[in-house]
């Protein structure tokens, strides 16, 4: 009975607690991953941020190939599919699950789009644009963090991700322009050169709030004639203001 | 009760006082200050615990005061230090709370942990007044002058020095008292037993002071996570501690309000922050305030206060220093004089010394044009002499805003109808206030803003106030723009181009419409446009403002709170956004505050009940007596604290740093009170129950004189200048002489008629003060400091009338 609970108990600790292997990545937690979907898509019906009915199908799709468990710190991990944002380490967070989708889903990206990421953090932001297709350049100031997620997102194989440590305010000229920009790293102005990175059409998103929460989300877009204009999004259900409408 | 034991007495009580600033300082510094005050007011609870402890187990160790006195107070000083040392180190994250439970556990052990050194105190000090019930006027003379004293010498030592350090001087103190008590202890004493009792506990409570472990979330800590970031230089200031951060490797660039068309590209900067907070940015880019790298001064928002129709070479008045961006700004943009008032000298000090540490920092007050001001802000206002063009503020004037509206609570004395009045009459013809602020959604505290400087304009006759507003806004910032007089073309036509060239949106121009194009930053639920159309409209501003989600009601001297926009009308919101992690979209600091008062509310009613519900079997002690105990004292409790509570959000208007406020508050009341005790045998030489209720009465009128004769706005200048703050504090002075009285003088009473029932009389004090200091800062900010006063005399009315009405005459009582 003793070696029984024994290794139940290790059992429940690997699948949890512990960082899962390569080789189990993809199937690990799928449970968990499609509850979190779920969950994703009710919020998402509820708040009906820009005026969306939900979170496109194709940015779903992404989130659940992502093993989030994986990009975070194992004592985080064994809550890696709620609905909540977690401490990594450095002051820094991976945010809510559903805020990701919400910024992915923002973004309107799609295969074969190039996106810059300023704010690495775990590395999850990056890997779900991957998995939707785009090749993503993103930078972290923090060198721990820098080598963890560049060490991760290898292990998970997001071979579309390419992590640098250094200064993202600006940008990665190189290999710029940009269809698409997050921002995750508090910002107190939008950067210049990543506005002159930004194709025309391109789209920027800037969450904005203290750690743990997003208070609000700006969408710019630099349109094609390269004049920009900027939207703030309430992730959260707040109607009506007046009690009137 | 020996002198030796009075004069301990005395020394614990300002110890503990001290204590209760100190941790409340290290709270805030390692975490937020409305957590702080949640955090400290749950650990005060100590205090009433200790009176449940002294009800239920007094009556043994009330045969030898002085010894378990000494041993009480030797556990402050032992426990203080260790709790001190605790606070950061249990790995509470209270940004974590909503979302993790766990995080729960940890808050609740960081305030029973610092609730220790408080249950010290209230056990000792407790015993005294239940030992020597008939001489209770000077146990709390002792205790109430100790306290005060205490208040200020802790304030002007954390004027200067970080708090951290004063924990082993303030664990001295108690073991000071401690061995005062073991000399009043009756008998002989053996030298060498004292001696190495008194090392022992000074060895324990002297430990290092280490300083509070930071959130690894305030944005210091952040900052200092990139590589090569480091400390430059830290001083204290009774605003907080202050420090300056280099981060040469990932410059910082912090431009709040620049314009989506800027080109210019902010310098590598120094960052300063407040208790961790922050930033404030001093650039980097040479002392010449017309250096190429400050051109991105021009592209902020901020800047569209020199696109005016001012004077070509305007004097300006910049309220607050921070990093000196605006003061550069203003020299940069041709400013032939610039004025600052900045209280805190500490933090001018850093700035000044910036150069010292990185050549290359710009010097905002070394220019000639610059004058810095160091005086309370609006006394500085109402008596200053000079005209100016401009009076500019910006994020970037202030050092150290909290996250989420955390700080919603704070007063800010230059954002009321009366300070902003007071500037539009200091400003010449032409003038302005130009107020830069972040944009919040839903719009609020900006809507607030413009809702107070409309009620300003009105206030000073001015018929159409709408012509003299101006608000634009970007993405993340509004600008709003009060002129004196009404805004001409030129001025509109200035404000029109600038919002064009950096890609800002007019909310409202006068004959202008704001809605010709398309908004380059939307809002994605009401526009500020919108918002700010409503809030101005002649005739439906007062429906709207009813009608509206958050409190859009001018900050006035009686409610000086720019921030605070939340109200009961949120209450249905709350569990949505609390299941969807959007609390933070609500003013975060009234939230806690709320919280502290249900948590103190409920735990202090439970230690108040525990002694009756643990005797429930027994002969009940001095029934007659319990009705009138418990009403009388949580009345005054509530009271004492209502009317410290509002004095102190009053002064805090006038002197601009709410430490300076709390200090000289509570230095006056508590030691004026301290006076009335001390003198309460005398004037009321047997205690009975006309005595109680007439004490109480008396406060409960003295209040009521002071509600009716309201303090002057201004220093009344004659052949002798009376300051309105002096006058407000003899008055404080003599109302609190009367407050001494009733406390000491039912318990006289009880010590008299239900011996058994003091403890207990003394848990109710301790939990009124606590629950009644967090309900008194409730009502302050939502119904103003002048209902917080008229609660207060509603309470001792109260308790004049319980008294009158429900002391049972002595020969109806049964001794306890």
């Amino acid at each position: 009975m003793i070696v029984i609970t024994l290794v139940t108990a290790l059992v429940i600790a690997v699948t949890l607690g512990g960082p899962a292997g390569a080789a189990d990545a993809p199937v690990a937690r799928a449970a968990e991953r499609a509850r979190m979907i779920d969950t994703i898509t009710a919020i998402a019906a509820q708040t009906r941020v820009a005026g969306a009915t939900g979170i496109e199908r194709a940015v779903l799709d992404a989130i659940a190939q992502v093993p989030r468990h994986e990009l975070v710190p194992a004592n985080v991990a064994p809550h890696a599919y709620d609905d909540r944002p977690l401490p990594i380490g450095y002051g820094q967070t991976i945010s809510q699950p559903y805020i990701v989708a919400l910024m992915t889903d923002l973004l309107a990206v799609g295969p074969g789009d190039r996106v810059l990421e300023v704010g690495t953090g775990s590395g999850y932001q990056a890997a779900v644009l991957a998995a939707l297709g785009c090749t993503v350049f993103t930078i972290e100031i923090v060198p721990a963090l820098a080598r963890r997620a560049a060490g991760d997102l290898a292990r998970i194989g997001s071979q579309a991700v390419t992590v640098r440590q250094g200064d993202g305010y600006f940008g990665w000229p190189d290999q710029g322009p940009f269809d698409a920009v997050v921002v995750t790293a508090a910002a107190s102005h939008i950067p210049p050169p990543l506005v002159a990175q930004l194709k025309p059409g391109g789209r920027m998103v800037i969450p904005v709030g203290p750690p743990f929460y997003v208070q609000h989300l700006v969408l710019v877009a630099k349109a094609a004639d390269g004049s920009v204009t900027t939207r703030r999004l309430l992730p959260v259900r707040f109607v009506p203001l007046t009690g009137r409408r | 009760m020996t002198p030796a034991l009075a004069a301990a007495v005395a020394l614990l009580a300002g110890a503990a006082l001290a204590a209760q600033v100190v941790l409340s300082r290290l709270v805030a510094v390692a975490l937020w200050q409305p957590y702080a005050v949640l955090i400290i007011s749950l650990a005060l609870l100590g205090i009433g615990a200790s009176g449940t402890a002294l009800a239920l187990i007094g009556g043994r160790l009330r045969a030898a005061p002085a010894s378990v006195f000494a041993l009480a107070a030797a556990g402050f000083a032992v426990s203080l230090p260790a709790a001190a040392a605790l606070i950061g180190g249990v790995g509470f994250n209270p940004l974590e709370v909503i979302w993790d439970w766990g995080q729960q556990l940890r808050l609740a052990g960081l305030c029973v942990v610092l609730a220790v050194p408080f249950a010290c105190a209230g056990f000792a000090i407790g015993l005294v007044l239940s030992r020597f019930g008939a001489r209770a006027g000077l146990t709390y003379f002792a205790d109430l002058v100790g306290a005060g004293l205490g208040a200020l010498a802790t304030a002007g030592w954390l004027a200067t020095r970080p708090a951290e350090q004063a924990v082993p001087l303030v664990a001295a103190a108690g073991a000071l008292a401690a061995g005062l008590a073991v000399l009043a202890t009756p008998g002989r004493v053996r030298p060498v037993r004292l001696a190495a009792a008194a090392l022992l506990t000074a060895a324990l409570g002297l430990g290092p002071a280490a300083a509070p472990v930071p959130s690894p979330y305030k944005p210091e800590q952040v900052a200092l996570t990139a590589p090569g970031a480091a400390r430059l230089a830290t001083r204290s200031s009774p605003l907080g501690a202050l420090t300056l951060i280099a981060s040469p490797e990932v410059p910082l660039r912090h431009a709040p309000g620049l314009g989506l068309t800027a080109r210019a590209v902010p310098p590598p900067q120094l960052g300063l922050f407040r208790d961790g907070l922050g930033p404030a940015a001093l650039p980097l880019a040479g002392p010449d305030p017309a250096a190429a790298g400050l051109g991105y001064l021009e592209d902020q928002i901020a800047a569209v206060a020199y696109h005016l129709d001012l004077p070509a070479e305007p004097a300006v008045l910049v309220l607050g220093l921070g990093g000196g961006v605006e003061v550069l700004r203003a020299l940069r943009l041709g400013a032939t004089r610039v004025d600052v008032l900045e209280p805190d000298r500490a933090l001018a000090a850093l700035v000044a010394a910036a150069g010292a540490h990185d050549a290359a920092a710009a010097r905002p007050l070394a220019d000639p044009r610059v004058r810095l001001i160091h005086a309370a802000p609006r006394r500085a206002i109402a008596i200053a002499t000079r005209r100016w063009d401009l009076v500019v503020a910006s994020p970037e004037t202030g050092v150290g805003r909290a996250p989420a509206g955390l700080d919603a609570a704070a007063a800010t004395p230059l954002g009321t109808v009366e300070a902003v009045r007071d500037l539009l009459d200091r400003l010449t013809e032409r003038g302005a206030i130009v107020l830069t602020l972040g944009l919040d959604t839903p719009p609020r505290a900006s809507l607030k803003a413009v809702a107070t400087a409309h009620a300003a304009l009105a206030a000073r006759g001015v018929p159409a106030p709408a012509d003299h507003l101006a608000v634009i806004h970007g993405w993340d910032t509004a600008t709003l723009i009060v002129t004196r007089a009404p805004l001409t073309a030129a001025g509109r036509t200035g404000i029109a181009r600038f919002a064009e060239t950096y890609a800002f949106d007019p909310a409202h121009l006068p004959g202008a419409s704001t809605s010709g194009h398309g908004p380059i930053n939307q809002a994605g639920t009401l526009s500020l446009a919108e918002g700010v159309g409503a809030v101005i409209a002649p005739d439906a501003a007062a429906d709207f403002r009813a009608a509206y989600k958050f409190d859009l009601a001018p900050a006035t001297d009686d409610r000086p709170y720019a921030a605070l926009t939340a109200t009961p009308r949120l209450v249905p919101d709350l569990p949505a956004l609390f299941a969807q992690g959007g609390l933070t979209l609500i003013d975060g600091g009234v939230v806690i505050l709320v919280a502290a008062c249900v948590i103190t509310t409920a735990l202090g009613g439970l230690a108040i009940l525990a002694p009756l519900a643990a005797r429930r079997h027994e002969a009940p002690i001095a029934p007659g007596h319990r009705g009138w105990t418990i009403g009388f004292f949580l009345s005054i409790g509530f009271g004492f604290m209502f009317v410290e509570i509002a004095a102190i959000e009053r002064l805090a208007v006038r002197l601009g740093v709410p430490l300076d406020a709390l200090a000289i508050v509570l230095g006056v009341m508590l030691v004026s009170a301290g006076l009335g005790a001390g003198v309460s045998r005398r004037l009321v030489p047997r205690v009975g129950r006309p005595g109680v209720a007439a004490a109480a009465a008396a406060v409960a009128l003295g209040l009521a004189i002071r509600l009716a004769m309201p303090v002057p706005p201004d220093p009344l200048i004659g052949p002798v200048t009376v300051d309105p703050v002096g006058l407000d504090l003899v008055g404080l002075g003599a109302v609190a002489l009367a407050m001494g009285l009733p406390f000491p003088l039912a318990v006289r009473l009880l010590a008299r008629d239900a011996p058994g029932l003091v403890p207990w009389a003394w848990a109710i004090n301790g939990c009124a003060s606590v629950s009644g200091a967090v309900l008194a800062a409730l009502v302050a900010l939502f119904a103003g400091t002048v209902a917080a006063t008229a609660a207060a005399a509603g309470l001792y009315a109260v308790a004049a009338l319980v008294a009158a009405a429900a002391i049972p005459p002595p020969a109806a009582s049964a001794p306890g």
